[in-house]
């Protein structure tokens, strides 16, 4: 299947920016964690080229340059090394929402699908009733009593994403249910949760794949917009969002620090977004029901 | 002569390149004559009817000569082509059911198709007359309560109901040509026998001509004046209908008239064609029918046959020649 | 209008009231989960900075101390009066508040959804007719890139192109604040405006409008361009499709009057999903105009930490997406013949 990716020029593309990020993501990751627990502040910004929290009004709202190569914002602070090291903040928030929101909402979609009756109406209702609103406005209902930190924010995401999955996972296990080795298995004695992991879980993997690609893309989205709301920042640690947000008081003179942060986003989605499209063709040959 | 077709071949682009489905058509249909069709599945007979209609899909291409009435089809580019769809040729498709439009009322699409007609003879119309014109078509089919049919979706009629609306269509079309591609096997077998009328009676009427296109013989029998025969993409066999199956020339015509039942007790096995159609991509050499014929010759093997005139037929065998 | 019509309707308007009442209770549990004693509830309604004292007064006159089964009563009583709360920090009614703001938003995003509709329908069409051709491949880079995009980052391109480089409109605000407001007739300032006549407010308003709504309906148009597009492809090869062509009707008219025609029933059911997405990207990119909606007061909801405004925020747009929902599921009925019979 990787071959196949990589043959088309689009697909080749997404997934040379998604391996950028997310490489980068958790080379910068293991260094910020580091510089914190080794009480070495220099660990955070050995990769970047300047130091992101250095405050220098002197610098301050210097255009794209050679120094700068994006600008600086209101507080002489280079708005790429700021970008730099927000971004495994993403990555960690994308792959932590997705896994539980496939964990979660694969658990409850094989049970509902599994058991059916009252349990699947009820499950089913719940999951209506969370894709009724969009994951925004739910999230913000639940990081504000929470007082919005960055923890919050992670649980809030994770509490919302899962309907989706559970959808798939009900579909998934009423088709595989009825399917004659399900049968076979449950005649030789095979334990249920070994049913539901090695069958109905791994199988349903592949038809989800694009969908998950895509996934990571529109979990940054929401989360960039979240940081830009002010929701899950934790100050003074850049967030794309917020330094967005930040930004449009620079506006019109000093754009680049509200258009480059959202900029970023755009070319990380983009990525997901191109790999997502290109697994589906690719899937979409293979599946036979 | 209404249709001629002269050195067609058709080609199909596809993930393994050019592929020539269609060889060397040569071909002729007089005003009013009824010409059917037949071939196994693959035999080119469907891409024929489209080509003819020029409504291949877009990896599709054309060479040759398409001429009706002097027209030549196949030169056309696609916007010009369009005044000559409908009132010069017209396509029926095989399966009715999803033949017209599901939110429309039926009325409203004969009514668009008789405005068609109306307009490219130049005339004006109002909409009453269209309707009536309509109703009138619709009774002489033989549709029950033609007034509330109009009214009606298409999916609250039956298989049988929408087939004859399809002809109804014709009949306010009045094309020339008229190219069918098995219209009837999505049908009952007592529809079936309708429709086959109903087709007679356009011609009849209108004196259209029609190409059927079918898989069933036997079924071209009842209908055509006319019979081709058709395989891997060529003409084999071309002549009189009554005369092609009391006696076939082509061993694939002698196969396929065999093999129809005969209701004959005394005699068990249907004699059947051993062996599959060729595929368009691996096409056997010399005459492409002769790794199935129980006739072969050496020559058979090397060089294919050309398409002549023999006993009042066209035949493209080495026995013949 | 057939019987059957109208028991399609009421079915459909059960289906959302049960939703909406699920959506309350969840919204209930997911509170006292959060704050699970009377004092932490109680300063849900205060706001962060209420004395203790303050806080008993609070809790005793929302019945927080009740037991749980009574609460939940009470709050879906309460809820269904439209009885939010108290802001805290403007010391009136939630619901007068959001009785404010909404309306402005809606002026948004009705408009953006439709827009974002008919965009949507058209690039679709466009893109299905000419398959894989250097059109085909525009068409999907562009939504590609403005589904992408964070809302508030297509917000800022649009406000640096448009209003500060080209000066076209104005960059932000909600309405020329030298002007008088129209007296308020109904909850919508545009409407207003037209009502009585006040032309300089009423063309001060759609100035200010065009940007945030353009700007939303950029970022959804996507999705629909997107399933448009493949619809369109697979009734383009379909009989009916292809015997309207052999009719002799012009290729135009076959591709957006027959197929369109078609292809677009399906998409109805997303008009729901839409208008969730843009009321999500309204908050974003209000703030960006500097547009007093719901997004202003939402954002000023967080700052604040304020959670009754949230709350009821939040209910409310729940209950406009049910009730698009509807609109929805009766459009798909009225659009398509062969499904008001089954039912």
């Amino acid at each position: 299947m990787l071959k196949a990716l990589i043959r088309d020029k689009a697909g080749l593309f997404g997934l040379i920016i998604v391996l950028a990020f997310l490489i980068w993501s958790l080379i910068q990751g293991i260094l910020e964690i580091l510089s914190v627990n080794l009480r070495k502040p220099y660990l955070g910004y050995l990769l970047l080229p300047h130091n992101p929290f250095k405050y220098d009004l002197s610098l301050a709202f210097h255009p794209p340059s050679q120094q700068f190569l994006l600008g600086t914002n209101a507080e002489g602070e280079d708005i790429l090394s700021r970008i730099l090291y927000a971004l495994p903040r993403d990555a960690f928030v994308a792959l932590i929402v997705v896994f539980s929101a496939i964990i979660i909402g694969g658990i409850l979609g094989i049970l509902s699908g599994y058991l059916g009756g009252i349990v699947d109406e009820v499950i089913m209702r719940i999951t209506d009733a969370f894709l009724s609103l969009p994951a925004l406005i739910l999230v913000i209902a639940i990081t504000v009593p929470l007082k919005a930190t960055f923890f919050a924010t992670i649980l809030g995401l994770a509490v919302v994403w899962w309907p989706t999955y559970a959808r798939f996972y009900r579909a998934q296990t009423l088709r595989i249910k009825n399917m004659d080795y399900i049968s076979a298995a449950k005649l030789s004695e095979v334990s249920k949760l070994q049913l539901f992991y090695r069958y109905i879980f791994l199988n349903s993997i592949d038809p989800i794949l694009a969908y998950v690609a895509l996934d990571f893309g529109n979990v940054i989205l929401t989360y960039s917009t979240l940081a830009f709301l002010g929701i899950g920042i934790t100050p003074p640690i850049p967030e794309l969002g917020e330094m967005a947000a930040n930004g449009l008081s620079g506006l019109p003179q000093y754009w680049w620090w509200a258009v480059f942060p959202g900029l970023t986003i755009l070319i990380i989605v983009i990525g997901f977004v191109l790999v997502g499209d290109r697994l589906q063709d690719i899937i979409a040959g293979r599946i036979t029901y | 002569m209404l249709l001629e077709i002269r050195n067609l071949n058709v080609y199909y682009n596809t993930i393994l390149g050019w592929t020539k489905v269609l060889s060397d058509i040569n071909l002729d249909v007089e005003r009013g004559e009824i010409v059917g069709i037949v071939g196994e599945s693959g035999s080119g007979k469907s891409t024929l009817g489209h080509a003819i209609a020029r409504i291949l899909p877009p990896n599709g291409k054309i060479q040759g000569d398409i001429i009706i009435d002097g027209v030549n089809l196949a030169k056309l580019k696609d916007s010009e082509l369009q005044k000559y769809r409908g009132t010069w040729v017209f396509m029926i498709f095989q399966n009715p059911l999803n033949s017209l439009n599901p939110v429309k009322k039926v009325g409203f699409q004969l009514v668009e198709a008789a405005k068609i007609r109306h307009q490219r003879e130049g005339k004006k119309v109002n909409e009453r007359d269209l309707i009536n014109e309509v109703i009138q078509v619709l009774k002489d089919l033989r549709l029950p309560d033609p007034q509330s049919i109009i009214d009606r979706y298409p999916h609250q009629l039956s298989g049988g109901q929408v087939q004859r609306i399809v002809i109804a269509m014709s009949l306010l079309l009045k094309p020339k040509l008229l190219i069918t591609d098995e219209p009837t096997s999505a049908l009952d077998v007592t529809i079936q026998a309708q429709v086959i009328n109903l087709f007679k009676q356009l011609n009849k009427e209108l004196n259209t001509s029609i190409l059927f296109i079918t898989h069933d013989i036997s079924l071209a029998y009842v209908i055509a004046d006319r019979i081709i025969v058709m395989y891997a993409g060529r003409i084999m066999e071309d002549g009189k209908v009554e005369e092609v199956l009391k006696s076939p020339m082509h061993p694939y015509s002698q196969g396929l008239v065999s093999s129809i039942p005969t209701g004959d007790k005394n005699n068990n096995k249907l004699p059947a064609i051993l062996g599959n159609p060729p595929s368009f991509f691996a096409l056997p050499t010399g005459c492409k029918f002769h790794p199935r014929c129980s006739k072969v010759m050496n020559i058979c093997k090397e060089k294919e046959p050309d398409l002549i005139n023999k006993n009042g037929r066209r035949v493209r065998c080495w026995l013949y020649e | 209008m057939s019987i059957n019509i109208i028991f399609f309707i009421i079915r459909r308007i059960i289906n959302a009231f049960v939703t909406l009442l699920l959506l309350i209770i969840i919204v209930f549990i997911m509170i006292h989960v959060i704050a699970p004693n009377p004092l932490a509830l109680a300063r849900l309604y205060t706001g962060p900075h209420a004395t203790y004292s303050e806080l008993e007064q609070v809790a005793k006159e929302y019945g927080l101390d009740k037991p749980l089964y009574v609460q939940i009563v009470n709050y879906i009583i309460n809820v269904l009066h439209g009885n939010f709360g108290i802001d805290p920090v403007y010391k009136v009614p939630v619901i007068d508040l959001i009785g404010k703001y909404l309306p402005r938003t809606l002026e948004l995003v009705i408009p953006a959804t439709i827009l974002s509709v008919i965009i949507g329908l058209v690039t679709g069409a466009i893109a299905a007719s000419n398959r894989n051709n250097p059109i085909d491949y525009l068409v999907r880079g562009v939504y590609l890139v403005t589904w992408a995009s964070p809302p508030f980052f297509v917000a800022t391109i649009l406000q640096l192109v448009i209003a500060y480089y080209l000066r076209l409109l104005p960059p932000t605000g909600t309405v020329n604040p030298t002007l008088s407001p129209p007296k308020s007739i109904t909850p919508f300032p545009l409407v207003n405006a037209m009502i009585t006549g006040n032309w300089p407010y009423f063309f001060s308003l759609l100035h200010h409008m065009v940007l945030p709504t353009v700007a939303i309906a950029l970022v959804t148009f996507g999705i629909i361009t997107r399933i448009a597009r493949a619809s369109m492809l697979d009734y383009m090869e379909s009989d009916f499709a292809r015997l309207s062509f052999m009719k002799g009707l012009s290729r135009r008219r076959v591709v957006y009057g027959v197929v369109l025609r078609n292809a677009s029933i399906p998409l109805v059911t997303l008009i729901a999903l839409l208008f969730g997405y843009s009321v999500a990207g309204a908050v974003v990119i209000e703030d960006v105009f500097q547009y007093h909606g719901m997004g202003y007061f939402i954002t000023q909801a967080i700052e604040g930490l304020d959670y009754t405004s949230i709350l009821g925020t939040t209910l409310i747009v729940g209950i406009s997406i049910i009730i698009a929902n509807l609109i929805a599921d009766i459009l798909y009925g009225i659009l398509d013949p062969r499904v008001r019979i089954i039912e």
